[in-house]
């Protein structure tokens, strides 16, 4: 049990690590589609708000392109949480105490 | 024995996640509001470490094998030769020269990350150069390592314009990519190949104009403009203080 629980942690800092590395230096569709991807694999992935706010905080710029707004991948992220969230509670495949 | 169906069954309370997440959404909407460059500073400073080990990477600074360190040579030269052309062609004494750390299609946003910021005396609203004659934005957001640039192409950004000879006004809409339109009367007198400059800074140029769209139907015809050089292309800029 305890080796088992160890071994998620370090597939979790694993993954925090490489959506570091991503977000420094991968293309920002590989980063979120990366993000993505994880939200699904980890029970509650809660580190997915963490990369929005740091890529809006690294990246971010109020751009017509982006409907003025400064914080869109923070948002999108949060979006993409509760998206997630409100999805598992509906499929079958997934575990009922997640 | 029947089962209720899944989807049937309703949650009673809000769950642990959401109670999570609504706290989370709480302190941001206060830091946004109360200290918006709190965030953008302490990841900035976060990040900067990293992106010079890549510009170092770059540069070749790690390298060993002869190979490499002769590409490195040859990189170094070429880098050599491309400040001593920026040196030449300063827009002022007080210009700082900036490596850009960042810059798209990596980001999603159209900007440029540059390895400048507060430290160095850069504030918000600085011109950026390329060159020292093509004027392609401005600095957005500076931190203490470093700065983002807002490039004037950047998609939907609008700006007054002078194009061509008798310096007609207009309004350019940035399209991305270094690239502009502009919509005139049909009748102006605008050729391909004209330039167009920024009011107050006629001096830089701001774009060429490449292509004309006159539909005889429509009484305006769409100029489209594209900066002289491509700015993805660069790898310093320099900001005029």
């Amino acid at each position: 049990m305890k080796k088992n629980a160890t071994k998620r942690i370090l597939v979790r800092i694993g993954a925090g690590i490489l959506m570091f590395c991503c977000i420094m230096w991968g293309y920002w569709w590989l980063t979120w589609c990366a993000a993505i991807v994880l939200l699904f694999y980890f029970p509650i992935y809660y580190e997915i708000i963490l990369w929005g706010v740091m890529y809006d905080a690294l990246y971010g710029m109020a751009l017509p392109e982006f409907w003025n707004v400064r914080y869109i991948f923070t948002i999108a992220s949060i979006a993409l949480f509760l998206i997630s969230f409100f999805l598992r509670k509906r499929l079958t495949v997934y575990d009922d105490k997640n | 024995m029947s089962y209720e169906h899944k989807s049937n069954v309703q949650p009673k309370r809000i769950g642990m996640p959401i109670k999570i997440v609504s706290v989370i959404i709480l302190i941001l909407v206060i830091l946004y509001l109360f200290m918006p460059k709190l965030l953008s500073s302490f990841f900035a400073t976060v990040a900067s470490p990293f992106w010079k080990m890549e510009k170092n990477i770059r540069e070749g600074t790690v390298y060993i094998s002869p190979e490499l360190q002769n590409a490195t040579i040859i990189e170094l030269q070429k880098e050599n030769a491309d400040l001593k052309k920026i040196l030449d062609t300063r827009v002022s004494s007080s210009s700082i020269v900036a490596y850009i750390l960042k810059k798209p299609p990596f980001s999603a946003y159209d900007t440029f990350i540059i390895d400048a910021g507060t430290d160095n005396g850069i504030q918000n609203g600085a011109k950026v150069y390329v060159m020292g004659k093509v004027i392609i934005g401005e600095i957005s957001d500076a931190t203490a390592f470093t700065s983002k640039v807002r490039l004037y192409s950047s998609f939907g950004e609008k700006y007054e314009v002078f194009i061509g000879k008798e310096n007609i006004q207009a309004t350019a809409t940035g399209r991305g990519g270094g690239a502009f339109e502009a919509v005139l009367p049909r009748d102006v007198k605008i050729q391909e190949g004209d330039t167009v400059t920024i009011p107050h800074l006629s001096t830089t140029v701001f774009g060429v104009v490449r292509k004309i769209i006159a539909d005889p139907a429509r009484a305006f015809s769409t100029i489209l403009f594209s900066q002289p050089i491509n700015i993805y292309e660069q790898k310093w800029v320099e900001i005029d203080k």
